[in-house]
């Protein structure tokens, strides 16, 4: 989101299972800690980072979302309208990153191509028990369109430049939308229209979803 | 009226009776549609009950359309609820009306006046006004033009809102609003605003026109928001079960703290209801989520991560059930700038807000990993989970009110014991400086020594100077001696005296027998008394051993006492007979008898006597001389008695005891002399003391004689003189 003067927000999800150093890795980054007590921060799931990158400010949102199973489908309530994704698996479970190959395929059904993606591998200080090959990992990110990076929170390696590289990406997404809607001035009103709806979507059924339908019907059934 | 009628001439008589059909045969009046007077009333009257029930009837008949099927699902609690909604609707159409009509009626003059908003409705709240004045400070930066503009289109925004709300669906009017914020931020880019002054100024502009707008558009008729409200507060009260542990979230049921933060937390989701604008909404739920993080840090140990967050707050929506939440989350999401809503806290915790919901309407047994079986048994209240949240709470409270007693309890206990220790340090510093003060009072003293002296003195030159007063030092000592002990013979004594001579005499007399009195004494003496010895024998005894007591006892000097048996029997005998008579005196309140004794018989000596005998004499000397002068006149018969003793004792060496008063003046030179001696007789020495008791002896006499004895006048005369050559 630009809101003028060359400044931008952009909203950034993290998503992943539980317990693959979500927290530790947005801590990490925004508060340079790791399992420190001396964190001042009252809570990791909600945290602004301020960037300036070529002389532009760049303020990102990033959204800590709930990994458990259970909450797997309040997924799109959590992700709509966010710029870019960060997709968090641990190298040493490879059912993580599984899941992070669903995040993907919902992220791409939901928000198309409009979101940044990114796929981290995280614990990499625990590489001796590596699970999840690096180049099986980096193939499967190109082949969806999304960075891969190794990081670990522990060590604090190589969370920096993936957050810069995302920015870097949503300042040209963003860049990309707005030559759009200058070219079709209907574009911006859709845009708007579009943000709009799918608040209103979020307490709809997206038909292809599975998970989500089932949630649904269940209310329907519930409130019968 | 008869006039009006009058052309017709062939009027019935019917005609002109009542109309009403009862038949009264009242004639009626045109004035009165035909009816006489009392029917007129009936009628009208009913007429009027009529147009008040009709549009009544048709009010309840849609209301009652419209609750019906709600009424099946709401509980009563809720009734309220949706009468006041359904007010509120009411109150609603009629102001869209109304408003319809002014904005209509303003069109023709809304292009002269657009620097104020002339609207109905924004008189009616005084929150407005409010918002208005709150922002007042940042409008006021704006450039004039620019805020006509901002006017103008919230102007703009109110007329189509209201005009529209009920036609249109939601998603239209919420497509409107955020058009409107758009349109704004764009207007304001234009003119260069810098970016917080837009930010408040769009605040501004949300928060006046949601507020003005509230009753339009939130819940709006075309929605089935309030159905839905309803579906998800009946939910949330099926679900009432859930706890904690069923959620997984780590929320330490058992903590005051977290236990308080709770509360604080659901009492502040609940007050999301009653804020009007939707960035209110969120500051309430923004307010909430944080009073859970902070719950939540207590129970994590570090900052909490959106895996125990989510849990935490399903469980606090479950817990508080707010009113109407389908509602407000329905007016936020549609009416708050959506930029607001996707980027800043409020956004991510609206967005969780949300998730809870939806995953409170989906919650499956399944998702709180139950067996299907018992999820549904739950739900339907077949059982009730043994931990449920409420009894947790309730044997908690307990605990903590106990606990806060025991701290209350513990809290006195210490103020008690610092209470005691203050005095205890107080006695102590009291105490340190009542000591303080005798060091200094003797450290003063000790510097004026000499007025202190003096002080001392004064007393001591004033029995000196004063002749009663002179204390017979000697005869003194034994007094002591014997008023204490000798009760016995103090009441023989005052018998005595009550018997006046005759018991005396007997008394005085064995002591002569026994002590071998010199012939001439006795003979006197058993002349006087002769019938009485039979029984002077048996007071002889009594007094005799009394004195035995008394003088060992009594004698405060151990010298004394020594020198006192180690003398002869028979001085011992005279000692205890003069010291009886000294008792009685005493006891008679004549104990100064002796004292003008001394007295009379050396000023001189005084001081020797004083500095001999120091500490006995010393204080009864005093008391002595105080009540000597009455003492002596009242006592002169007591004393008598003694006189044969003496006279017995002087029979030893000297006897001469019985001397008249006037003799004893007339020696009293010579008895100077003598009481040089007499002290240290009084005190050890046998021979003085024998001396010595002669001349007490004598001194009492002195007073006795004028009662008692001529001839032994004559005797003590002859002795007296005697004595001094001893």
């Amino acid at each position: 989101m630009s809101n003028g003067q060359g400044s931008y927000n952009f909203k950034v999800v993290l998503l992943g299972e539980g317990c693959v150093g979500k927290t530790s890795l947005v801590l990490r980054y925004v508060e340079d800690k790791f399992n420190d007590k001396h964190i001042t921060t009252l809570q990791a799931s909600f945290l602004n980072k301020k960037l300036n990158i070529n002389g532009k400010r760049v303020n990102l949102s990033i959204w800590d979302t709930a990994g458990q199973e259970r909450f797997h489908a309040l997924g799109p309530i959590y992700y709509r309208m966010s710029n870019g994704a960060i997709l968090v698996y641990d190298i040493t479970d490879e059912d993580t990153f599984k899941k992070v190959k669903n995040w993907v395929k919902e992220l791409k059904k939901m928000l198309g191509s409009e979101v940044c993606l990114t796929i981290a591998g995280n614990k990499e200080d625990l590489s001796k028990d590596r699970n999840v090959s690096i180049e099986e990992a980096q193939r499967y990110a190109d082949s969806v369109g999304a960075k891969h990076f190794l990081t670990s929170a522990k060590l604090n390696q190589g969370i920096e430049e993936m957050f810069v590289e995302l920015s870097h990406r949503m300042m040209e997404r963003h860049a990309e939308v707005e030559l759009a809607q200058a070219q079709s001035t209907l574009g911006r009103a859709g845009s708007m229209r579009r943000n709009v709806m799918v608040v209103e979507d979020d307490m709809m059924v997206p038909p292809d979803n599975s998970v989500k339908g089932a949630c649904c019907g269940g209310y329907r059934v519930a409130s019968s | 009226m008869f006039t009006k009628k009058s052309p017709a001439l062939r009027i019935d008589e019917a005609d002109l009776k009542c109309k009403s059909r009862s038949g009264c045969d009242f004639f009626g009046n045109p004035e009165w549609d035909g009816y006489c007077s009392h029917c007129y009333r009936k009628e009208r009257e009913r007429q009027q009950n009529d147009q008040k029930k009709s549009p009544n009837r048709g009010d309840s008949g849609s209301r009652t359309s419209a609750d019906s099927p709600l009424s099946l699902a709401v509980a009563k609690r809720f009734n309220k609820f949706e009468e006041k909604k359904q007010q509120q609707r009411q109150q609603q159409e009629k102001r869209n009306k109304f408003s319809k009509l002014a904005s209509s009626l303003r069109k023709s003059t809304s292009i002269r006046d657009t620097g104020r908003l002339p609207e109905p409705w924004l008189e009616q709240s005084p929150e407005v006004e409010r918002i208005k004045q709150d922002y007042a400070t940042h409008l006021a930066s704006l450039s004039p033009e620019l805020r006509q503009l901002i006017n103008k289109y919230i102007q703009g925004l109110c007329r189509s809102v209201c005009s529209d709300a009920n036609n249109i669906s939601a998603d239209e009017l919420s497509e409107k609003v955020q058009k409107f914020y758009q349109i704004l931020s764009k207007c304001m880019d234009a003119h260069n605003i810098n970016q917080e002054l837009k930010e408040s100024v769009l605040d501004y502009c949300e928060k006046f026109t949601m507020t003005v707008l509230h009753r339009n558009l939130f819940c709006p008729p075309t929605t089935t928001d309030e159905e839905k409200d309803l579906a998800i507060q009946k939910r949330i009260r099926q679900l009432n079960w859930v706890n904690a542990k069923h959620l997984d979230c780590r929320i330490n049921e058992t903590s005051e703290e977290v236990r308080d933060l709770v509360y604080t937390s659901i009492t502040d989701l609940l007050g999301m209801d009653s804020e009007k604008a939707p960035q209110d909404k969120l500051q309430a739920v923004v307010k909430c989520c944080r009073n859970i993080f902070l719950l939540l840090q207590s129970s994590v140990g570090g900052p909490a991560s959106a895996d125990e967050f989510l849990p935490a707050l399903i469980f606090i929506v479950l817990k508080a059930n707010p009113a109407r939440l389908k509602s407000n989350i329905n007016f936020v999401t549609r009416f708050c700038n959506a930029s607001r809503l996707m980027t800043g806290e409020g956004g991510y915790y609206f967005t969780n807000l949300c998730c809870a919901v939806s995953f409170i309407e989906n919650m499956t047994a399944q998702s709180l990993n139950l067996p299907e079986l018992e999820f549904e048994q739950y739900m339907s209240g077949e059982v009730v989970p043994t931990s449920t949240w409420d009894s947790a709470l309730m044997m908690y409270e307990g605990i903590s009110l106990m606990y806060e007693h025991i701290a209350a309890l513990d809290d006195m206990h210490k103020r008690a014991d610092s209470v005691l220790e203050g005095t205890q340090l107080l006695q102590n510093t009291m105490k340190k400086f009542v000591f303080e003060m005798k060091l200094n009072v003797e450290d003063i003293l000790a510097r004026t020594q000499i007025t202190l002296n003096s002080s001392e003195k004064v007393p001591t030159d004033i029995d000196t100077e004063n002749p009663l007063s002179e204390l017979l030092p000697p005869p003194i000592t034994p007094q002591v001696i014997a008023g204490g002990s000798q009760k016995l013979t103090s009441f023989l004594a005052s018998e005595k005296e009550a018997l006046n001579l005759p018991g005396i005499t007997k008394y005085a007399f064995p002591s002569d027998s026994e002590l071998d009195a010199l012939g001439t004494d006795s003979t006197p003496g058993d002349g006087v008394l002769p019938l009485p010895i039979s029984d002077s024998q048996e007071f002889l005894l009594t007094p005799s051993s009394t004195y035995g007591f008394s003088s060992l006892d009594e004698l405060a000097t151990p010298d004394e006492l020594c020198a006192a048996q180690a003398s002869l029997n028979f001085v011992q005998g005279l000692s205890a007979v003069n010291y009886d008579i000294d008792i009685s005196d005493t006891c008679s309140d004549s104990s100064a008898g002796l004292s003008p004794h001394p007295s009379f018989v050396s000023m001189p000596e005084q001081k020797e006597n004083s500095s001999c005998i120091p500490q006995e004499t010393g204080p009864a000397s005093l008391l002595d001389t105080s009540e000597s002068p009455t003492s002596k006149l009242l006592l002169p018969s007591p004393m008598k008695p003694v006189i044969p003793g003496p006279g017995g004792d002087s029979g030893e060496g000297s006897s001469p005891p019985v001397v008249s008063l006037t003799t004893a003046h007339s020696h009293s030179e010579e008895e100077s002399e003598l009481k040089t001696v007499d002290p240290t007789v009084g005190v050890s020495s046998l021979t003085s003391n024998s001396e010595y008791q002669g001349f007490t002896a004598q001194g009492w006499k002195i007073q006795s004689i004028p009662c008692d004895t001529g001839p032994s006048d004559l005797n003590s005369n002859k002795k007296s003189k005697g004595d001094p050559a001893n």
